[in-house]
């Protein structure tokens, strides 16, 4: 299928998948379509403050991933 | 953004020097409620270019978002904003290929405000070596 030429109208591709999302030592792993690793979402710097996250390794945060993949 | 722009130069013929080209982003997080949401998004962008294109240069930088499934995505829930040093000089060479993408993040509390804010930080390059940053 062409893609049209106007940005304002619309048009489908395939539908993202979200294959599974289950919480592996208190951060959660979710599969994304036919990747096998995991994209792991935890917390870090302040947010472990905000969330009164308990001591652990700094993993990136669902919202750090958000800024990141909008940026990328 | 950062790959739409890559690509808008790339699809240009712009020798742009692949080595240098980063882009930096800050996100601000803000409390609303009893919960937190990102708040804007800003991108600055580093770029080196042949004397040549920078017109060409500006023009890809000027519509970039609009070919950016990212953008499009999440544009009118977050505020998001870029701007762009462009260096102009030497020739750059032109080369294929690159490394995964890598970023880097990191979040700082500011109380400034009076409400919770978290500015965070990503550096995202084409040589895959980035390391932490606070």
């Amino acid at each position: 299928m062409a893609r049209p030429a106007q940005a304002a109208r619309t048009w489908h591709t395939r539908r993202p998948r979200r294959r599974l999302s289950q919480y592996q030592d208190g951060y959660r792993h979710a599969y994304l379509g036919e990747v096998a690793e995991p994209v792991i979402d935890g917390v870090q710097g302040a947010l472990r403050e905000y969330y009164g996250a308990k001591e652990g390794p700094p993993i990136a945060s669902t919202l750090d991933h958000i800024v990141a993949a909008v940026a990328g | 953004m950062y790959g739409t722009l890559r690509g808008a130069l790339a699809g240009r013929k712009i020798a742009f020097d692949r080595e240098s080209y980063k882009a930096t982003v800050e996100g601000r997080i803000v409390g609303i409620g009893k919960t937190i949401r990102i708040w804007s998004i800003h991108v600055h962008y580093d770029l080196a270019v042949p004397p040549d294109a920078v017109e060409a240069t500006d023009r890809a930088l000027a519509v970039h978002v609009q070919g950016c499934p990212a953008h499009q995505s999440v544009k009118d829930a977050i505020r998001i904003t870029w701007d762009a040093t462009l260096r102009a000089g030497r020739p750059y060479g032109y080369r294929s290929g690159g490394g995964p993408c890598r970023f880097r993040l990191g979040f700082q509390h500011d109380r400034a405000e009076g409400r919770s804010a978290l500015p965070g930080r990503a550096s995202v390059r084409p040589d895959g070596r980035a390391g932490r940053s606070a």
